[in-house]
């Protein structure tokens, strides 16, 4: 009886560990798979990019251009450069220095420093 | 008056307060039921807690409960034998089809005696056995029967051998006649196939912005550590059976029913339905409740486990920006991970390919007015026929059983485990790095998008109010979703 029972719990711990060495090996491997794919090709995109930028100087409208730093804060004005994208519109730096200063705690100070294109 | 009464009686027990109110014959667990469909639409109504499903899997199982609605009955089939007529027309290969027509896989062999016994008993007898050409110029024997309930009742059988001794083998030609099912006994189909879960993957794939997990590949091993929930609670669950009052509770988990359990962990409904009704559909209704209660419950459960397992320093890090993800790379990622996913694990073709097609459809920018119908009307219409009638299948004869309450036990243990799984990756990363990832973020891999990656957010602005992990935490996220895929695949090979 104890050795039907002891058989028993051998066979069933023995499947459910080899099922959970399977899954995690799968999953880890599929996944470790991907990880290393996109890895790489992230790096050849950014090298390829590179590469572009190099052959072909970024036209001046792409160029950050500088604007005046709407500081947000309380008190103190920060000076600090901004980089905003062309085609970026005044009101829509506004409203988005406005948004963060709205979640700011009172008497912080913030500064936007950059607004990009997603 | 007693005629009325008599009516009235007849209305009364033939209603369905009636059977409600019938405790002897169970109706006290239908009104449990209903109450426990009334506390999720509170939830899903006051407590807004997923409420997208949570309201239409909580009135599917109100529907469902309430005696002698029938919104569930199945279709049933029953077997109508052929008249003389018909039986002739058959064999004679002229007889029109309405319904299909079928033939008793058994073969009745008797002697022409024991058939005339039989006939006797019956107070029937063989009119003749002839053989006759068919249509297609095929002799077919028959046996003509005539029965003694006042000429209406015909037997008659496709004689189908006649050996040298005279005995005879005989089928019985039926056709079908569908007895038509419940509304949501049909639309349950989606389910039982399996066409619901895939189809909700294209709208979340068409929803679904991978570039965080782009630009920081790693986020993928976080996905897959958030995946040891399943594993762990499938070892648990099939380790429950060895209990000493197991047989007593009627505590008996296969394989297919462990592995159904433990999908719970990825916190993914559609992927654990799928799972589930392929493996264990008897239990799709617990198994629905319950990944779906613990989906909504992720600010709640994740947070403590988060808290004990990181240190006040690791949730304070700051991580760099990501980098901006380029076009090429988002249309290229969904055809990619199609390819690697599906040639390395076939059975999750139907829940990665259309995750991936959505997000395909969404990043190629050329099919803008699909991508929009998948994000929206096409996956509105799924999730209302995919919670209803998940929520019909939690009847009171399935439901309310002690197994019921083990899955959402298993369930919650599989969640935190899962959560437990990611941040203690995210830990090992943090020292590897050197301190540049926050370990937080690792909890997102259980695939709840996006309220996982809210939460790290939330845990991490806690711990410093100027950190922004919303946007890291995304990358594991999404990256659950695909992890969770995968685990679904890899039990469904395992055990399907």
């Amino acid at each position: 009886m104890v050795n039907v029972l002891a058989a028993e719990v051998g066979t069933i711990m023995g499947d459910a560990g080899l099922t959970i060495l399977i899954g995690l090996v799968v999953v880890f491997g599929v996944l470790l798979l991907l990880t290393g794919v996109f890895k790489l090709f992230g790096m050849a995109m950014s090298v390829g990019g590179e590469k572009v930028k190099e052959a072909v100087p970024a036209p001046a409208s792409v160029a950050p251009v500088a604007s005046v730093a709407p500081i947000v804060g309380n008190t103190q004005p920060v000076q600090s450069t901004q980089e905003i994208q062309n085609g970026i519109p005044a009101e829509t730096v506004a409203v988005i220095s406005a948004a963060v200063a709205c979640m700011a705690p009172a008497g912080t100070q913030y500064a936007v420093r950059g607004i990009r294109k997603a | 008056m007693q005629e009325f009464l008599n009516a009235i009686i007849d209305l009364w027990e033939g209603s369905g307060l009636a059977q409600l109110l019938n405790f002897s014959n169970g109706g006290w667990k239908n009104l449990i039921m209903i109450a426990i469909a009334c506390v999720l639409l509170f939830l899903a109504i006051k407590k807004q807690f997923e409420p997208l499903l949570l309201l239409p899997i909580a009135f599917g199982m109100l529907l469902v409960n309430l005696p002698l609605g029938g919104v569930m009955d199945p279709q049933r089939n029953a077997m109508v034998n052929f008249s003389a007529e018909e039986l002739q027309s058959y064999v004679d290969g002229t007889y029109e089809q309405v319904y299909p027509v079928y033939e008793s896989e058994t073969k009745f062999n008797y002697t022409m005696e024991q058939i005339e016994q039989i006939n006797a008993q019956y107070k029937m007898k063989v009119i003749s056995v002839e053989k006759i050409l068919n249509a297609q110029n095929q002799e077919v024997s028959v046996v003509r029967i005539d029965g003694d309930m006042n000429g209406v009742y015909d037997e008659v059988y496709k004689v189908t051998d006649i050996d040298e001794a005279g005995n005879i083998s005989l089928v019985i030609p039926y056709w079908q006649h569908f007895e038509q099912g419940g509304l949501l006994w049909y639309l349950y189909q989606g389910v039982k196939f399996g066409i619901y879960p895939p189809l909700i993957f294209l709208g979340i794939g068409a929803m679904t912005d991978f570039g965080p997990l782009l630009s920081n590949p790693k986020s993928f091993l976080l996905g897959a550590a958030a995946q040891f929930g399943i594993f762990v609670t499938y070892f648990g669950a099939r380790c429950l059976n060895l209990l000493p009052f197991a047989a007593e509770w009627g505590i008996d988990f296969t394989p297919a029913q462990a592995a159904s359990i433990a999908i719970i962990g990825g916190a993914d409904g559609p992927t654990a339905i799928f799972l589930t009704s392929k493996l264990a559909p008897e239990l799709l209704g617990a198994i629905a409740v319950a990944a779906y209660s613990y989906m909504a419950l992720v600010p709640i459960i994740q947070p403590p486990i988060m808290r004990a397992l990181t240190t006040e320093k690791e949730r304070k890090v700051v991580m760099t920006e990501l980098r901006t993800v380029s076009k090429t790379e988002k249309i290229l990622f969904p055809i990619m991970v199609t390819i690697i996913c599906v040639l390395l694990l076939p059975s999750a073709a139907p829940l990665i390919g259309m995750l991936m097609l959505g997000n395909l459809m969404r990043e190629s920018g050329v099919v803008d007015r699909i991508s929009k119908t998948a994000q929206n009307e096409l996956m509105n219409i799924v999730t209302i026929c995919l919670g209803v009638t998940v929520g019909a299948t939690a009847n009171a004869h399935n439901f309310l059983k002690p197994t019921t309450l083990l899955i959402i036990c298993l369930g919650l243990i599989a969640f935190a485990m899962g959560t437990a799984g990611g941040t203690l990756l995210g830990k090992l990363m943090y020292a590897v790095t050197g301190g540049k990832v926050n370990p937080l973020i690792g909890s997102a891999g259980v695939s709840a998008v996006p309220m996982a990656a809210r939460v790290a957010q939330k845990e991490g602005q806690r711990a410093n109010p100027s950190n922004f992990l919303l946007m890291h935490a995304m990358g594991p996220n999404v990256a659950g979703v695909i992890g969770s895929a995968v685990a679904a695949g890899v039990l469904l090979t395992l055990f399907g």
